[in-house]
């Protein structure tokens, strides 16, 4: 495996991503709902100062400290805000990170096939790995790097709303950070490496999209289970979902690998 | 030792049979055709030679390396112009060139030398920062054979290279293949339908139908096994319309077609037997003007090779 070819692919796929300002647009497009819909909400909170205690029952509140333990110090507004930063902003980035995966990978590698020009890429001296590789790339560094500014971004937001309430820099807490910092890259990664694997299969960039879909549902099911105190969001579940979700990464992409076939993708094309 | 040695191929894509016991072998500096209509296997065949297909059985080589055993090592000395240019729109020709060219590990002084030389012999050197995208079907065709070139490959593999352009542009291409190959020596494996395509740039040929190799050899060796019976025209100055009962009554004619009162086309089993015909011609107070043997056209040997084989 040579790293300079992955990064011609990925140089290559960029410039012509890039190219696209409705891509370039869909794509911050993206990542401007995790920002402005917590840092809104936090935003009406603290300018009509909403106490969470005068709307829910305290066995409510009870739950709730549960499923955050180191909210359990936290009161009324404080308590609202800490929710939605902590609970909420996060799953938010997961969601929409592996939605611009999607986008970029979809376009990346299905587009190659839509428009007929994976056959000379295929003629070139480029192995399997390399050019998988470069394909997740891709999709990877961007859309991590945009997560990882646009939640700098929403952090800054919080922090400037909320400061006189906590009068300190509370956001992120070390929760966020490993939910941002490491579950949102892992679970891009499955859902890019799921995209590449089903593009092989799919005819369309967007047929090949789908199959990344079907990660927002472990998601969604998490965030009811947070919600419901089924799941606490503490550290040790963090660092448990975060080794899971490592081996589940290592392993479908070994298989996607594995079941890489030029052959099939050429003769779909 | 064969630049290309292709023995045995045998491919099934979709539970369809595509190529049945293909062997060939091209030797270097060779411009070799693969002839056949559309859905024959030509392509088929280019995708084996390139390792993005793989035979059910047979073996490819090429300069000797094993295709499955040395695919990088293989893909790099080849050149591939697909049947369509398959470039990047929305990549300006420079940008989709230089993407080629570092794949094929070309150094990025060289890269950059060779790109400017083969852009000033296609004379696209003005269009350079041009998308892709805007370009005419007969310009990307171009840019694609610049790709195919970058690395500089001794072999190139070259699928319906002319398709769809108009006659203008077709020829000009056909012009850099035969320079490719009579002035810088490369191989060269032509795919085409276009039989004077086929005739124009190649020496050798092989003619595939529904995956089966229906002949192979020189285009004039072809042309001899292929077609039994032999034309003559025949020119005279008195009116042929009085010779038919002759005509009709040798053995040796096939067949004969009047054209006018004073031409007619005859077809005899053996060539020598045109000396009997205008004997008994002659003889019957026919003034003969002129016999010219009319040179058969592959056109014929193909059609002929290619019904043999669907009847079969």
């Amino acid at each position: 495996m040579r790293l300079d070819k992955i990064l011609i692919i990925a140089k290559k796929d960029w410039k012509e991503i890039f190219s696209s300002k409705f891509m370039f647009f869909s794509l911050l497009a993206t990542y401007l709902i995790p920002l402005i819909f917590p840092t809104v909400l936090i935003g009406i909170i603290t300018v009509f100062q909403i106490d969470l205690t005068r709307y829910v029952t305290i066995e409510e509140i009870e739950r709730l400290k549960r499923i955050i333990p180191t909210a359990i110090n936290l009161d009324g507004i404080k308590l609202f805000v800490y929710i939605i930063g902590v609970m909420l902003t996060p799953f938010l980035f997961v969601i929409f990170s592996l939605a611009s995966t999607s986008i970029i990978t979809a376009d990346s590698f299905a587009g190659e096939k839509e428009r007929k020009t994976i056959e000379a890429l295929f003629a070139a001296p480029i192995t399997d790995v390399e050019l998988f590789m470069g394909k997740l790339m891709v999709s990877f560094i961007p859309s991590i790097c945009l997560t990882y500014l646009f939640f700098t971004i929403t952090s800054i937001i919080i922090n400037f709303l909320t400061y006189d309430i906590f009068g300190y820099l509370w956001y992120p807490t070390l929760e966020v950070i490993l939910l941002i910092g490491l579950i949102t890259p892992l679970y891009a990664f499955l859902g890019m490496t799921l995209v590449i694997w089903g593009s092989s299969r799919a005819t369309s960039v967007k047929d090949a999209g789908n199959y990344a879909g079907i990660l927002v549902i472990p998601v969604v099911t998490m965030f009811i289970g947070v919600s419901i105190g089924m799941i606490a969001i503490n550290i040790f579940h963090l660092w448990i979902t975060i080794l899971i979700l490592l081996l589940i990464d290592i392993i479908v992409f070994y298989l996607s690998l594995k079941t890489f076939n030029r052959e099939r993708i050429i003769i779909t094309v | 030792m064969a630049e290309i040695e292709v023995s045995n191929l045998f491919k099934k894509l979709g539970g369809k049979v595509v190529l049945r016991d293909i062997s060939f072998s091209i030797e270097e500096g060779d411009c070799f055709c693969l002839l056949g209509p559309n859905g024959a296997g030509k392509t088929t065949t280019l995708r084996i030679l390139l390792g993005i297909l793989r035979p059910d059985s047979g073996n490819v080589y090429v300069k000797g390396l094993d295709v499955y055993s040395h695919i990088n090592e293989i893909r790099s000395m080849i050149g591939y112009l697909p049947e369509n240019p398959f470039l990047y729109d929305r990549l300006s020709i420079w940008d989709n060139l230089e993407f080629y060219g570092k794949l094929y590990d070309v150094s990025s002084k060289e890269l950059k030398n060779r790109i400017n030389m083969l852009l000033d012999m296609f004379e696209l050197k003005d269009r350079v920062s041009d998308k892709v995208g805007t370009l005419s079907k007969g310009l990307r065709q171009r840019v694609a054979l610049i790709r195919s070139l970058l690395h500089d490959p001794s072999i190139l593999l070259l699928d319906q290279p002319t398709s769809d352009l108009d006659p203008v542009m077709a020829k000009s291409i056909r012009d850099i293949i035969r320079s490719l190959n009579k002035e810088e020596g490369k191989t060269i494996l032509v795919c085409t339908h276009n039989l004077n395509e086929a005739e124009e740039l190649c020496d050798k040929a092989a003619i595939i139908n529904m995956g089966v190799l229906l002949g192979i050899g020189s285009i004039a060796d072809i042309k001899k096994n292929m077609i039994s019976e032999h034309i003559f025209k025949i020119s005279t100055l008195t009116p042929m319309t009085k010779y038919i009962n002759l005509l009709k009554s040798l053995d040796y004619v096939v067949d004969f077609h009047i054209i006018d009162d004073y031409n007619v086309y005859v077809k005899l089993r053996n060539r020598n037997d045109v000396s009997m015909v205008i004997e008994r011609l002659v003889n019957n107070e026919c003034k003969i003007f002129e016999v010219k043997f009319q040179e058969p056209k592959l056109e014929d040997v193909f059609i002929k090779m290619v019904k043999e084989n669907e009847v079969r």
